[in-house]
């Protein structure tokens, strides 16, 4: 239960790290392009 | 910090892999220059290039000083120093030579800003010509000390001394040209950094873009070559000390791999940094100041570690410099500990769900865009796609990163699975490759309803192939 719980935070906080960086990047983006 | 060497060989082993490492990295830029018609690249190549050649006199002086030295040790073959100092004799007379004439059209260029095509392709052809003599000299200077190179096949190793749950043959013992390649590839990452740092703070001084450019996929080639220089290392450790050779010891190559580790953290800071600045340039048509700040920072912090490392490592297998006490005890330092720790399943696994999703991020990124490129979607423009590629960067990331922990969990079974060649030979060459999706001018003006250019399909079927080697080599460790 303790991995389980441990493989699901480590991924969850690396692919929501991910997702909001692709997030930030691509609003600067979006705003010169306006 | 140790840049100041205090012996010959010592100052030898720091000076002479510029003519060789710098050069290749100069005649990029160079050429890079040339194909961008850029003029203050290409002055600034020549500048580089004889700056090279001048380094050719302390290169001589210090190999000169060397071989007195070590023509008093009799485990030192004097054929090969003569062998080594002939072909040096020419290679340096065309270095000169290349030196001269690129400085010539410097100077003759002062004026007008502009050089001459003619010379401008003379002095890469002399260039290229002096490269392949830089090669030839310095694989036969490696030859003279690092003795392991010339092992054959080694004698059986105890078979009780091999780690449990190897499928590696009782008595096999990691290939020597794993060390040989590490040997090599560690010169990129270090002396690269160097030569594009210096391009880059005169492409900042007089502010031009293209120079700018170039240096910020020049980091980021930097940063991708940290991972395959990492894992050559770690297969060069088990060369070196399965069976055990005399003179090398575990203490030394620990201390060596804590720094490799923190290097591995400042190149992917400077590589990522950089490539997303290169990135976001595509579509704001500017830089941001406080961004190419920073990737200067990284790269210098970076450049700090890796000359430590870069020490360290040397001081391994070459007893004539060390000038200090050598370390004794191998468990004082981080990577045995976390050889032992990332052994628990609990520390592993999470790693490896994260490699999983980081391969699969990967994948998705360069099938959207190798597709687009290849022709399928055409409703969609190349910038559409090109916004996914920092997605495609961080699954990258993630996978050195968990990859390293995993790798350090049981290197001696990985290096020695034949699937794991493949896999860390295209991960560079697909890396690499992607740049080209962000630099490319005329990738970048396809629109809606246009076919990509032909050299891009190119690159982009390279990128795939590459990609597909890597994942399925890492797929089919376990199995084949």
């Amino acid at each position: 239960m303790a991995l389980l719980l441990l493989v699901i935070a480590v991924a969850l906080c690396v692919l929501g790290a991910s997702f909001v960086a692709m997030y930030c990047l691509n609003k600067a983006v979006d705003k010169s392009e306006r | 910090m140790h840049l100041i060497p205090d012996t010959w060989s010592h100052l030898h082993m720091l000076v002479s892999v510029f003519p060789l490492v710098g050069l290749l990295f100069v005649i990029g830029f160079y050429v890079t220059a040339m194909v961008t018609n850029n003029d203050g690249q290409k002055r600034t190549g020549l500048l580089a290039i004889g700056l090279i050649a001048l380094l050719g006199i302390p290169t001589y002086m210090s190999g000169d000083g060397s071989m007195a030295t070590l023509s008093e040790n009799p485990a030192v073959s004097q054929d090969r120093m003569f062998v080594h100092l002939g072909w040096g004799w020419a290679a340096l007379v065309l270095l000169a030579l290349t030196g001269l004439i690129a400085w010539i059209e410097l100077f003759r260029s002062q004026g007008s800003g502009r050089p001459s095509q003619n010379s401008v392709h003379l002095v890469l052809g002399l260039s290229l010509v002096t490269l392949a003599f830089m090669a030839i000299v310095g694989e036969l200077g490696w030859e003279i000390n690092h003795g392991e190179l010339h092992l054959g096949e080694q004698a059986a190793a105890a078979g009780s001394n091999l780690p449990s749950g190897s499928d590696v043959a009782e008595g096999q013992a990691t290939p020597q040209l794993w060390s040989h390649f590490h040997m090599i590839l560690n010169h990129f990452p270090t002396v690269g950094l160097v030569i594009v740092l210096a391009f880059y703070v005169v492409g900042l001084a007089t502010n031009n873009d293209v120079m700018k450019r170039s240096c910020l996929a020049g980091f980021a080639i930097c940063g991708i070559l940290g991972a395959p220089t990492y894992v050559t290392g770690a297969a060069a450790m088990w060369a070196l000390t399965q069976p055990p050779m005399l003179g090398i010891t575990h203490a030394a190559i620990d201390s060596h791999r804590d720094m490799a580790l923190l290097t591995l953290f400042g190149l992917a800071f400077t590589g990522v940094t950089a490539y997303l600045e290169l990135w976001r340039y595509r579509y704001l048509g500017r830089f941001s100041n406080r961004s190419l700040m920073l990737v200067l920072i990284f790269a210098v912090i970076t450049l700090g570690i890796m000359a430590e490392t870069g020490h360290r490592g040397g001081l391994i297998n070459h007893p004539e410099i060390r000038t200090e006490d050598m370390p004794t005890d191998p468990s004082v330092f981080w990577s045995p500990n976390i050889e032992l720790l990332i052994n628990n399943v609990i520390w592993f696994v999470p790693w490896q769900t994260v490699h999983f999703f980081g391969y699969s991020l990967v994948f998705g990124t360069v099938t959207a865009v190798v597709l687009r490129v290849l022709g399928f979607w055409k409703s969609m423009p190349f910038s559409a796609v090109h916004r996914l590629l920092p997605l495609g960067v961080f699954g990258v990331v993630m996978n050195v990163f968990t990859g390293m922990l995993m790798l350090m969990a049981d290197t001696f079974r990985y290096v020695n699975e034949i699937t794991f060649v493949p896999k860390m030979f295209f991960l560079p060459i697909g890396a690499i490759a992607v740049l080209y999706f962000s630099l490319s001018e005329s990738l970048w003006r396809v629109k809606a309803g246009e076919d990509a250019p032909m050299l891009a399909k190119w690159v982009a079927v390279l990128v795939l192939i590459s990609w597909i080697t890597v994942i399925m080599g890492g797929r089919l460790l376990p199995y084949i």
